[in-house]
């Protein structure tokens, strides 16, 4: 039922991306999302995508994985394609449909954005692939952490975080659960009229939302009653390990920076 | 109405690395009216085994046949509709499923959806709750307040409203004491006797299957390994020992019994009191000798 969403979604394997550390990783999306503005030449565009493909070969993802789960994107970046195609009005005019012009302006802004959200979201879900939730959060704690001098809570945040993510998988097997409990009672959830697919949705929030609540108060009593009480002085099971891979990609990746850099018009 | 499973596989999320064989060649037929138990352990392929008899799940390959209606990998949608009104799904812990403001309109959903005379069934409600164990004085109530037994039992009579001629059981006693497993239970045989659906128990107990089904089918790793009559089945002590698999303590000493004295139990349903009756007869008949 949602075998088609990817994002967010963690695939167990061996690959050099897997074997960095989710640091790295994190600081290496972080760059690229900013460079990836800067860029405005097909040059640019050409080297980002050379490097998407070496990526791609480092991260041992199957090609068929990624297709699917970029699947739903393809819709948003047509769709701005468009939009600039449409609205942008400069340059010369390349040809006309009726009464649409497209001008040259419009077709070159129109692939760029679509190129830059095709690659924003491609090397964001291979950072969720590749890392497991729990080393991303660690990660992001650490990363936070030199702001708890200005009253920032990164230790709660991150454990906030990690219960969040920790359930999806939990609320997503509750959710197909209900739904097929409810479907075995008659309900319709995808045909009928608008009133019967609102009960159908109804027959189905309650349940979820009633043990939601019931899980989390178990959850806060069980974490108290093991002494819980914040991060302060807590040591971890798990230790992030900085390893060459990490530094060797870290200046790859400011090198890659400094050479857009050079490409731009 | 007769269930058939021919050649029945089923994968799930097909084309993924996540890609799991959970049924593998399955053949299988359940009579009309008749009680017949799935036992296996947890992820043999229990649950995803019966939920192809209401369409929720749909077979990889191979047809399940319910009634006169064919489900195949391309199956209409209309056309599961049409058999899933037959069919009445207790899922393990049923009461997550309850969600109306009164116990009454919740019992109502199942009907109203599978298009049935409502203004009828409403009128039978009191007596159903009885059926369950429940008073009638409960219809007002919300489901949300009543105590954890109550709900379940609420939750049952929700799919017994539409009086299914299929009635599939997953586990229905699960997380329940001995006690309310008992009476969970008889529920169902009453209920069995009275109405006489085609009913399908999946459990990983024995005991349950030992006293209710007449016939049994084995399941491990994605495929049926045994099947037969519960005598038959207890037969092979050491194939279920394999399969995590513990004979009833019941039929274990009956067995034993009848090993030390000679005796030959007629079935291994007997009550202590009426094994031993049967076995005082026995010797009074001179038929064993007395030990």
């Amino acid at each position: 039922m949602f075998e088609n969403v990817i994002i967010g979604q963690y695939l167990p394997g061996r690959s050099f991306l897997h074997h960095m550390d989710p640091r790295a990783k994190i600081a290496a999306v972080l760059f690229l999302i900013i460079v990836i503005f800067l860029v405005n030449s097909w040059n640019g565009y050409a080297l980002f995508g050379a490097a998407a493909i070496a990526v791609y070969f480092l991260s041992g993802v199957p090609f068929r994985y990624i297709r699917k789960g970029m699947f739903p994107v393809f819709i948003l970046v047509i769709l701005t394609f468009f939009l600039h195609a449409f609205f942008t009005r400069e340059g010369d005019i390349l040809f006309s449909v009726g009464v649409f012009s497209f001008y040259e302006e419009g077709i070159r802004q129109g692939l760029f954005i679509s190129l830059r959200l095709l690659l924003l979201v491609y090397f964001t879900s291979l950072l969720t692939l590749t890392t497991s939730p729990i080393d991303l959060t660690d990660a992001l704690e650490q990363m936070f952490s030199p702001l708890e001098r200005f009253k920032f809570p990164a230790y709660d945040v991150a454990m906030m975080m990690s219960i969040a993510i920790r359930f999806i998988p939990t609320l997503l097997q509750e959710t197909e659960k209900i739904i097929k409990a409810q479907t075995a009672r008659g309900a319709d959830f995808n045909k009928g009229s608008m009133r019967d697919r609102m009960q159908a949705f109804v027959s189905l929030l309650v349940p979820l939302f009633v043990r939601a609540f019931r899980r989390a108060e178990d959850l806060a009593y069980a974490m108290e009653a093991r002494g819980y009480n914040g991060g302060e002085g807590r040591t971890k099971l798990r230790l992030l390990v900085w390893g060459w891979r990490d530094t060797l990609c870290c200046v790859l990746i400011a090198a890659f920076g400094v050479v857009l850099l050079f490409l731009r018009q | 109405m007769d269930v058939n499973f021919q050649n029945v596989s089923h994968v799930y999320m097909k084309k993924t690395p996540f890609e799991t064989l959970a049924l593998k060649n399955i053949n299988a037929c359940f009579r009309s009216s008749s009680v017949t138990a799935v036992i296996g352990r947890t992820g043999s392929g229990k649950s995803t085994l019966v939920q192809h008899i209401n369409g929720l799940l749909k077979p990889s390959a191979g047809v399940v046949t319910v009634g006169g209606h064919r489900l195949e990998a391309r199956t209409k949608r209309k056309m599961v509709k049409t058999v899933r009104s037959h069919v009445g799904m207790v899922f393990q812990y049923p009461e997550h499923q309850l969600f109306e403001e009164t116990v009454e309109k919740d019992l109502l959903f199942g009907p109203k959806n599978k298009g049935m005379d409502v203004a009828e069934i409403q009128k039978k409600l009191p007596e159903l709750l009885q059926q369950v164990g429940l008073s009638e004085t409960l219809l007002e109530r919300s489901p949300f307040e009543l105590s954890g037994g109550q709900m379940r039992r609420v939750a049952i009579a929700g799919v017994l409203a539409t009086n299914p001629e299929i009635l599939i059981l997953d586990e229905p006693t699960a997380g329940l004491d001995p006690q309310g497993q008992k009476e969970i239970l008889e529920l169902f045989m009453n209920w069995q006797r009275a109405y006489q659906p085609t009913t399908i128990m999946i459990t990983h107990q024995m005991e349950e299957a030992a006293a209710f089904a007449e016939y049994m089918y084995v399941m491990e790793d994605a495929e049926i390994k045994m099947q037969g009559e519960p005598e038959a089945i207890y037969a092979q002590r050491e194939k279920l020992q394999e399969m995590d698999l513990d004979i009833p303590e019941q039929v274990q000493v009956l067995q034993q019994i009848e090993r030390d004295s000679g005796i030959r139990f007629p079935h291994y349903k007997l009550s202590p009191a009426e094994a031993a009756d049967y076995w005082e007869h026995a010797v009074q008949n001179g038929d064993v000798p007395y030990v």
